[in-house]
């Protein structure tokens, strides 16, 4: 009886280039919406005498509508006769590349939506690049706003030319272009009149044709100490994130090298491991299997890493890094290139790195971690750096070139 | 993986994020479907065991029925059970079912006010660093911007416009002090997910969320002169499973039994703002 898995997709794009306008659409579309919703908003704008708009449909909050601008990533819910879909839709504007982040560190596959008139703008090379930084690789390409430039199929393919050859630059071959009116609703559930030209799939059969892509089981066993449980009998607790376990393995934990053959697996949601051996094992420890291959154990790392703060991270000063659930000091000691993420454009050398800023570099952690440098699992590859109670930047640990 | 597996799965990583990260710890319960959920992923979480307190913020205007059930769970499940209520505001009867105040007005004294003096801790008991809750992002609309884990500050304020990032399971687990984090770890199941997941587990839930033969139900459990039944003949978890999917109730806001969300137009996330769950 379960339901077919949801697809998360994030929504970037240029403020005003249509995102709300698009995902409220598509909620009409595909009927998604509770039918008192579209009344209220409609009732709303009677009341203050505004034109129905389909980005009202997303803007819950009372102040963002007064401020016209989508603050914050939302997540909405709507279905095809496929399968649920999750949106999570990110802010377009420059300050709020976090949110942008967050939206897309949960996503399958990612839309990014610009405007034909207006072509390419700052913020749709960064969402590119960060979505491509983020590891998605399913990306569709909305070329909104056709009726502004009567439909001409010149124009989108135009930018069709300009936007993917910057996006194979970083990587992303994009699914497809699409385009479409989010205003006239040109190419949602139908086939265009308007753009006979274009023989593509409609945005819904585009969105069908996204694939999850599985988990591979096929991975190392790894997984991240999240807890030790004594009720009655010691369970050692984290999630499973890749690879698979039975009760015949023998676990290694690193960094500690610590040994053990099991007693028992729970597997599942809430898995965990009973140990035969009486081992003292702490949260931020990783457990793997012995005869798998191992992760590095290291303390230097090469990154590349991207800073949210307006305080810049400056070299030789103290922060915290944290990585599945382990936690250490680190410093930066070197920064190797600097690149600004609107501008994609590469800085000379600094020792810091200022809000926005993408830099390789290199960073030493006060005691070491495992490392899998292939990138297989977030828990030994990607970080977080906390300064102050904050999050204020992330990362990945790339392969060092000795 | 499944969808539920996956939403489980996932559920539970950040419960134990929750328990090994922030202390003291709580966790709301409002005997409706979607705590009761929550509560059972607790204890599929630490293997039986239900390790932190449950909070009750009774209004004193619940259905009965509710309060027969949370006894009965509590005794069954055996866990600590903190009920919160505000006595004063009863006794003075500053409340809208005594005509005092509007609706808004009174979910924010009987329930946003106790919940932040429950928060804040009394003689015995210390302030609690953090609380998990069982919202949903497909509620409404403030909730679908929540994060996993959001801060609140010494006034419960929830800043919007500045929230913490949350990416690669990596949430906001450092906190100064007088502040404390709400813990969301349904945001991404949507309505159907919980009964699915309740017809699947054989989760005992209250009855009034069942036609008991007048063909009359509850979608959205809260105070009595404030919610109303919807028509519906459902019996089972397995019927509300497809009269969401397919019947009657596919295109109906789940909260549309709740009267305070429409007041004044944004009445819930007015609230949400100042403290509300
Ligand atoms: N002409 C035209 N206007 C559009 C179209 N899509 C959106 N708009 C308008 O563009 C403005 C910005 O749209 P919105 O969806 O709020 O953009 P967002 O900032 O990307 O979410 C609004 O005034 C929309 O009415 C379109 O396809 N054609």
């Amino acid at each position: 009886m379960s339901s077919v898995q949801a697809i998360n997709l994030v929504v970037a794009g240029h403020v005003d280039h249509g995102k709300s306008t698009i995902i409220g659409r598509l909620l009409a579309e595909t009927q998604s919406l509770p039918i008192d919703k579209i009344k209220r908003i409609q009732e709303t704008c009677d009341q203050s005498g505004r034109p129905f708009e389909y980005s009202f449909i997303i803007d819950a909050f009372k102040d963002e509508q007064k401020k016209g601008i989508t603050i914050d990533t939302a997540r909405v819910f709507f279905k095809t006769i496929k399968r649920p879909y999750i949106i999570i839709d990110a802010p377009g504007h420059t300050e709020f590349l976090k949110n942008m982040i967050s939206g897309a560190s949960r996503a399958h596959g990612g839309l990014i939506v610009l405007d034909a008139q207006q072509g390419i703008k700052e913020n749709t090379r960064r969402h590119g690049y960060m979505l491509s930084f983020l590891g998605i690789k399913q990306v569709a390409v909305l070329v909104n706003k056709m009726d502004l430039v009567e439909y001409s199929q010149v124009k989108f393919e135009n930018i069709i030319e300009e936007f993917s050859s910057f996006l194979f630059k970083h990587g992303i071959t994009p699914k497809l272009f699409l385009p479409l009116s989010g205003l006239n609703g040109d190419n949602f559930t139908l086939k265009s009149k308007n753009m006979s030209w274009h023989n593509g799939p409609t945005l819904v059969e585009c969105l069908d044709s996204f694939e999850i892509l599985i988990k591979s089981s096929q991975s190392p066993f790894r997984m991240p100490v999240q807890d030790i449980y004594d009720f009655g009998q010691k369970i050692v607790a984290g999630p499973i994130e890749t690879g698979k376990i039975d009760e015949r393995d023998t676990v290694v934990f690193y960094p500690s090298f610590k040994k053990s053959k099991l007693k028992a697996v729970y597997q599942g949601g809430a898995a965990g491991l009973v140990l035969q051996e009486p081992l003292f094992i702490e949260r931020g420890e990783l457990a793997t299997i012995e005869k798998e291959e191992a992760p590095q154990i290291k303390s230097n790392l090469d990154v590349v890493l991207f800073w949210l703060s307006e305080r810049p991270m400056k070299i030789n000063t103290n922060y915290i890094f944290k990585m599945g659930t382990a936690k250490r000091n680190v410093k930066l000691v070197e920064v190797k290139s600097l690149m600004d993420s609107s501008e994609l454009k590469e800085l000379s050398k600094s020792d810091e790195i200022r809000i926005n800023q993408v830099a390789k570099g290199s960073i030493q952690l006060e005691s070491p971690l495992p490392i899998d440098s292939r990138g297989f699992a977030s828990c030994t590859s990607r970080f977080v750096i906390v300064d102050d109670y904050n999050i204020v930047g992330g990362g990945l640990v790339i392969e060092s070139k000795i | 993986m499944k969808h539920l597996d996956e939403l489980e799965s996932k559920s539970i990583f950040i419960i134990r994020e929750a328990y090994a990260c922030i202390k003291p710890l709580g966790m709301l319960w409002s005997i409706g479907k979607d705590s009761t959920v929550l509560l059972w992923l607790v204890r599929k979480a630490f293997f039986g065991h239900v390790p932190i307190p449950l909070i009750h913020i009774d209004t004193s205007f619940k259905i009965p029925e509710m309060i027969a059930y949370r006894d009965r769970l509590a005794q069954e499940w055996g866990f600590e059970l903190i009920v919160g209520q505000n006595k004063r505001a009863l006794s003075e009867k500053q409340t809208f079912p005594h005509g005092n105040l509007n609706r808004v007005k009174c979910c924010q004294t009987l329930k946003t006010e106790s919940l932040k003096e429950t928060l804040a801790g009394d003689d015995g008991r210390p302030a609690f660093g953090g609380v998990i809750l069982g919202i949903r992002a497909d509620e409404e609309g403030s909730r679908s911007k929540e994060r996993y884990f959001s801060p609140r500050n010494e006034k419960n304020k929830w800043d919007i416009y500045n929230q913490p990032p949350e990416f690669w399971n990596q949430f906001k687990t450092e906190f100064p002090p007088h502040s404390h984090v709400r813990i969301h770890p349904l945001l991404d199941w949507s309505e159907i997910n919980v009964w699915e997941y309740i017809a699947q587990e054989k989760i005992p839930t209250v009855s009034l969320y069942y036609d008991q033969g007048d063909g009359q139900r509850y979608r959205s459990l809260g105070c009595h002169p404030c919610t109303m039944q919807i028509k519906s003949k459902s019996k089972t978890p397995e019927d509300i499973v497809d009269e969401l999917r397919e019947g009657p109730l596919a295109r109906v806001a789940e909260r549309a039994g709740r009267a305070q969300d429409m007041d004044d137009g944004g009445g819930l996330e007015a609230l949400r703002q100042k403290g509300y769950m």
